[in-house]
């Protein structure tokens, strides 16, 4: 029996969706754009077309810069400490012993709490006159008397929010990993083994090449989530102390909806758009490749 | 017969039955739309925090003055209280009154989201010689007033008396910068180890990021030194951050946090009277409050209270003045006016809506208050910063808020990093700034 063309029916089928997706994602974006291109001020009743004016003042301004460099750093830093962290430990519980999963459990933790919840914890233990952290590095002799990890000048400040950030990924990285560590065949460790590699061998000539897939997808994820980070730095310190720890969401934010710049902050989130639309090429990329060698 | 009668009485009684309900709708909705009005107004009035009590009270017995007169009062924190304001005047909100710093004001009044009140001081005149001369002329934009100013950020010096006597210092607050500088150190104490035990001095604020604060030695020791952050010449502003006396005022500043740190030159609002009180501290830049809390904590401990740096080296003033100001939105602007204007005539009134004195003020802090309040009354006289017989042109500059906290990232910037060149710091902020004056 031939079957019937459908025509048109399954495109008014999907048209719902379609029409969500383009009301909440590529309206917003587009608006966006046009504003980055126009003198948007909320103090301002016009909106003259200034053409690409609003990007070439980003480009000439400090904070433009210490924002990217912020933002470098921080996202260099959580997926490189985020990830040794999380392998480490993906080793460390890749064992069938009993109670495993206690720690498991206790290790995912720091994934689980709210953003804000554990910013707001971390700033309490980071901050004088109240820190318990401040305190013991100040009992070590670590700090000077009245000074704190959150106030210290740079880079200590970006270095704790990183850290603070790392504690909250690496469970992530770890779970992920795991996943990856146990659909390696045992087979090949015993082949391995049999061959008379060591543990350290084992893990280097096996598990390594063979985790390199999903590594590199959640190397990949951690970028994209921590480019836009702006919860956990906003609680932390807000940005400084000055800007030190200014990432570029919240540099966005305070040009947008403190100085009430929407032309500018609008510039800048395209900017911010265009390197996180890379990061999604990178991931798809490693997807593919990820397919290709399983 | 007898059928026809017995409808003929139920069809009247029912005839009856509508006619009083009709009647008793139209009734009701007669007195609804057709009434008429009793000519009361609601005045829409955004009101600080720190003082809605004092402006619940006085709202209330205005009220009872003005029986046509319904205030309702919402209270807001100075956190964000920038934004909240803005998105409020521009989302065209219906408020008849808000209360504003003098760094806000001017892009408010160039987009029209706040009208000029010269209209009513013409037929309700204020008495313009009671008010400081820089707090009332900081709320005139292009030849208009905006504001009626009702406090100015008020700051003194408190004192450990126990350590001033120990070191052998006058009960008084020092009078010179030199002096304030000298007396710093003599303060400052170290135990054996090198470790510093008591701090010499210490103002309130948030570390590294409030204007005011941080501004608290390097601006007025500039502008006793005759420079302005800003000079203003026709349509040109030009910054002089760098010039050689800010620079100095910057030098003078970081040769002070040598002998402080970030967190006890600049300390929470809470802990300061507990360091004072406790000897940690021999001298702190605060506000009244800060006495209710060092007696609280220990009322036998001799605190002294000073003019923070008194004499001539004190003649130039706080940069914060804050007025009522009436948005073009509000539908009863001439009514708030009248009522601010009500709240303004009171000394009394006056003295209980600023911070310093709130409603659990006892009588002797009262006094206390009224002798050494930095209060936009003149026949108050003044102890605290100056005397706001001047305002740094700053003030009254649209780009205010923007610049001063340009001004204040170049101070934390030197401030946390000593061994950067103050000059060349300075020289880059500067052109920072000079751009954003330009754009």
């Amino acid at each position: 029996m031939p079957i019937k063309k459908s025509g048109l029916t399954p495109y008014f089928f999907i048209l719902p969706g379609v029409l969500i997706l383009v009301s909440i994602i590529f309206f917003p974006l587009a608006y966006v754009a046009y504003l980055s291109f126009h003198g948007a001020a909320f103090l301002r009743p016009n909106m003259p077309f200034i053409g690409f004016q609003n990007y070439q003042g980003l480009l000439s301004r400090g904070a433009f810069w210490n924002a990217a460099t912020v933002t470098t750093i921080f996202v260099s830093g959580t997926v490189v400490f985020a990830f040794l962290l999380g392998l480490v430990a993906a080793v460390a519980l890749n064992r069938r012993v009993r109670g495993i999963w206690f720690f498991r459990l206790l290790i995912v933790l720091p994934y689980a709490v709210p953003v804000l919840a554990s910013g707001i914890a971390w700033r309490l233990l980071l901050l004088t006159p109240f820190g318990m952290v401040d305190y013991m590095l100040r009992s070590l002799g670590l700090l000077s008397t009245g000074s704190s990890l959150l106030t210290a000048p740079p880079p200590l400040a970006l270095l704790t929010v990183t850290m603070v950030n790392v504690w909250r990924y690496y469970p992530f990285v770890m779970l992920t990993l795991i996943a990856g560590l146990q659909a390696i065949p045992k087979e090949l460790y015993e082949a391995a083994e049999m061959d008379g590699a060591n543990s350290w061998r084992q893990f280097r000539h096996v598990a390594l090449p063979l985790l390199m897939p999903i590594a590199l997808i959640v190397l990949v994820i951690l970028a994209i989530w921590n480019i836009n980070a702006f919860t956990a730095v906003f609680v932390l310190t807000g940005g400084g102390p000055v800007r030190d720890t200014e990432a570029f969401a919240l540099y966005i934010y305070r040009e947008s909806f403190t100085n009430f710049e929407f032309g500018v902050g609008a510039a800048n989130s395209m900017i911010l758009l265009v390197v996180g639309l890379i990061l999604v090429v990178l991931y798809t990329r490693a997807i593919k490749k990820g397919q290709s060698w399983t | 017969m007898r059928s026809r009668s017995k409808y003929g009485k139920v069809s009247a009684l029912v005839l009856i039955v509508i006619v009083v309900v009709a009647a008793i709708i139209i009734g009701a909705v007669s007195y609804y739309y057709f009434s008429i009005p009793t000519e009361k107004i609601t005045l829409n009035i955004y009101c600080r925090d720190f003082h809605k009590n004092a402006m619940g009270n006085y709202s209330a017995e205005y009220m009872q003055l003005n029986p046509n007169v319904n205030i309702q009062l919402t209270d807001l924190p100075f956190t964000g209280l920038y934004e909240r304001l803005t998105t409020s005047l521009v989302g065209g909100e219906e408020v008849d009154m808000i209360s504003g710093p003098i760094v806000w004001f001017q892009n408010w009044a160039i987009s029209g989201y706040i009208g000029s009140i010269d209209n009513y001081l013409q037929s309700s005149p204020v008495n313009v010689t009671d008010y400081k001369a820089g707090g009332w002329n900081g709320f005139q934009y292009s030849g208009k007033q905006y504001g009626l100013p009702w406090r100015t950020g008020g700051q003194i010096l408190l004192y450990n008396v126990d350590a001033f006597e120990e070191v052998g210092l006058p009960l008084r607050g020092p009078e010179t910068w030199e002096e304030f500088f000298d007396w710093m150190t003599r303060l400052t104490k170290v135990d054996d180890t090198g470790r510093v035990v008591r701090y010499g001095f210490g103002a309130q604020g948030k570390p590294l990021s409030d204007f005011v604060q941080i501004g608290s030695t390097i601006a007025p020791y500039a502008w006793s030194h005759g420079s302005d952050f800003i000079t203003v010449t026709g349509n040109v502003s030009k910054c002089n951050l760098n010039s050689s006396t800010w620079v100095e005022a910057m030098k003078f500043s970081l040769k002070v946090e040598n002998y402080t740190t970030p967190d006890t030159l600049v300390t929470a609002v809470a802990d300061l009277p507990a360091k004072l009180v406790s000897g940690t501290m021999a001298m702190g830049l605060t506000d009244l409050k800060a006495w209710d809390g060092c007696k609280s904590i220990n009322a036998t401990t001799r605190i002294g209270i000073a003019r923070f740096p008194a004499g001539p080296a004190g003649a130039k003033c706080q940069p914060v003045v804050w007025a009522w100001l009436f948005p073009t939105a509000g539908k009863h602007t001439e009514e708030a006016f009248k009522f601010a204007h009500w709240l303004q005539e009171s000394p009394e009134r006056m003295s209980k809506l600023t911070p310093d004195s709130s409603a659990t003020y006892s009588a002797s802090n009262t006094a206390l208050y009224q002798k050494y309040q930095l209060a936009n009354y003149t026949k108050y006289g003044a102890i605290g910063g100056g005397d706001i017989a001047y305002m740094d042109p700053v003030n009254n500059h649209p780009k205010s808020a923007e610049v001063i906290n340009m001004f204040a990232e170049a101070c934390s910037k030197l401030w946390q990093d000593p061994t950067l060149d103050v000059q060349a710091t300075l020289d880059a902020a500067t052109a920072e700034i000079n751009a954003k004056l330009a754009s």
